[in-house]
């Protein structure tokens, strides 16, 4: 019986995924096949190539220490900072939105995944593992298990308006979490019998200040309904508070990082249970 | 044809028109509505239906509402077709970046690129003081509430507030207070209002007013920004078709966008045709 370990999207958020596996390792439960939506495949591709949380922090601290990984979305932080900056970066990106396709290229992210993966492939994991993302020429989920890593999870995580596209033959790639931010569905369909699914429970802005702020909340609850769908098919899903989190902002990688590791902590006993009358 | 039904009734923007069509054949063939369950601006229609105004009228009044307004609507007929059939001239192009401009523009600055000023003395015109109770045909409206951050029905209290709401488009019409509540439309997250159904409403009879996929090479942003909800909003619906009894999507509609206003009556003429046809075919309870 393959356990499958499926890892959600939620940027910066996502650090206390690694929390959660050295949790989970530490337990001595074994995973078989890992799959991860954005952030969620980033760490879930680190734990199939490496199946070492120790390397996975080392290299983590490294690119958040010494590359700039932040990125700036001003679509959710249109209303901060000093007014004049704030109508002279408006302006900016209403220019970028009718003429641009994302607001950031992809080149810090590309130095950051070469720190993390340099030059393995998909099919180089320990473990079975694939990205998850969105063919927005086809309107549907792909799933990515070929090819170098770096490529595959760039286009996972590539945050639609924020970063561009990736291109993939005919494909037009973009961040998974369009329509499966938990790809509990792709991990079964891949042969998991038994799920665990991790989330990474944020706090929706109710207050908005504008029609984007709208937007993206409403944009928030359809992934919400999408979410639910997908949970409900797991065997065991932990959420994990991180609400207080910004989800752009990757300083805070060790409260992260703890954060999941207490979360799965106190799951443990329940989850064994469970795995004990699943005959794993 | 014994059992009556509930009905319901979606679509995005202008389209949703097509309701006039479909609730003229359903009328013509004598089958009886139980209740009708309505998002966008099928809502207003089902309500006007309701209060036994004719299709005639209703194809009238709309056009004349377009025809208008025309200038005040931001250019939403070809906004909404951009993505479907650009011409590649300087001067299209120019006016598409203009609009998408003034949509992020005023996103930004206010909640939303038009103002209730164009719709308001319309809504009040037809509505007036009247309420849910005087409906022949009960109605549910579906709309977000967003303090609750959640899809309801609202079948009581007065129709003008309830059709504002239904019509409040996020993005294209500022969001509608009514008491505690802070409404918008429900055909962002769904074009169809099919979250609410519960077993007590068999049979369901869902219109699907079919949407081409707006998919295909974006070129700027905003585009992706529409993909991208798109996507998710047919994913949604996807699944909650599950709840309907009998669906009858009208494929002839996906020539139609979602901004098609100058077409009314031909939207309308598409619906009536397909659903007669649809009608003829299948078997209901």
């Amino acid at each position: 019986m393959k356990v499958g370990l499926c890892l959600g999207g939620g940027g910066s958020r996502g650090y206390a995924h690694i929390g959660a596996i050295r949790a989970l390792t530490e337990a001595g439960i074994k995973i078989d096949i890992v799959n991860g939506t954005s952030i969620g495949a980033i760490i879930g591709g680190m734990y199939a190539l490496y199946l070492d949380v120790d390397i996975m922090t080392v290299l983590v601290k490294k690119v958040v220490e010494s590359m700039r990984v932040n990125h700036f979305n001003l679509f959710r932080h249109s209303t901060e900072g000093p007014v004049f900056l704030q109508n002279w970066l408006t302006e900016a990106v209403c220019d970028v939105a009718a003429l641009n396709m994302s607001i950031q290229s992809h080149r810090n992210n590309i130095k950051a995944l070469r720190v993390l993966f340099g030059e393995h492939r998909f099919e180089d994991t320990k473990i079975p593992f694939s990205a998850i993302a969105t063919d927005i020429n086809a309107g549907e989920t792909v799933i990515i298990k070929r090819g170098k890593l770096i490529d595959g999870v760039l286009a996972s995580a590539s945050i639609p308006a924020i970063f561009p596209p990736v291109v993939r033959g005919k494909r037009l790639l973009v961040d998974g979490y369009v329509l499966a931010n938990i790809p509990v569905p792709q991990l079964r369909q891949q042969g998991a019998d038994f799920i665990i699914s991790i989330e990474l429970l944020e706090l929706p802005n109710i207050h908005y200040q504008n029609g984007v702020d709208l937007l993206y909340y409403v944009e928030y609850l359809k992934r919400q309904k999408l979410e639910q769908w997908a949970i409900a098919q797991s065997d065991f899903h932990i959420p994990i508070d991180m609400s207080q989190f910004d989800s752009s902002h990757f300083e805070n990688y060790k409260v992260a990082m703890e954060r999941g590791y207490i979360a799965v902590q106190k799951v443990i006993p329940l989850l064994k249970e469970k795995l004990e009358k699943a005959h794993v | 044809m014994s059992e009556p039904i509930t009905l319901v009734l979606g679509g995005t923007g202008v389209k949703g028109i097509a309701s006039i069509g479909v609730l003229q054949s359903l009328h013509s063939h004598g089958i009886k509505i139980k209740k009708i369950i309505a998002a966008g601006i099928s809502a207003p229609i089902s309500a006007q239906f309701a209060l036994e105004k004719g299709p005639d009228t209703l194809i009238y009044e709309f056009t004349r509402f377009f025809k208008d307004n025309y200038n005040s609507l931001w250019g939403l007929e070809q906004h909404s077709g951009l993505l479907q059939g650009r011409r590649l001239r300087v001067g299209d192009s120019f006016s598409y970046f203009l609009r998408e401009r003034t949509y992020c523009q005023a996103n930004f600055q206010n909640n939303s690129v038009l103002s209730w000023q164009i719709l308001d003395p319309q809504i009040i015109k037809i509505f007036g003081e009247n309420t849910f109770s005087d409906l022949k045909i009960p109605l549910a409206v579906s709309v977000i509430d967003l303090k609750q951050g959640k899809n309801i029905l609202i079948q009581e209290g007065k129709l003008y507030d309830c059709m504002k709401a239904s019509m409040a488009f996020p993005g294209i019409l500022p969001p509608v207070s009514v008491g505690e509540m802070e409404l918008v439309s429900s055909t962002i997250y769904c074009d169809l209002p099919l979250d609410n159904i519960t077993p007590n409403d068999a049979p369901v009879l869902t219109i699907d007013l079919s949407m081409p996929f707006i998919g295909s090479n974006p070129r700027t942003l905003l585009e992706i920004i529409s993909i991208v909800d798109d996507i998710s909003s047919r994913a949604i619906k996807e699944k909650l078709l599950a709840n309907t009894d009998y669906l009858f999507r009208l494929e002839g509609m996906e020539k139609f966008r979602w901004g098609n206003y100058h077409q009314i009556p031909d939207i309308v003429e598409q619906a009536l045709i397909e659903t007669d046809a649809l009608l003829e075919k299948t078997k209901l309870p």
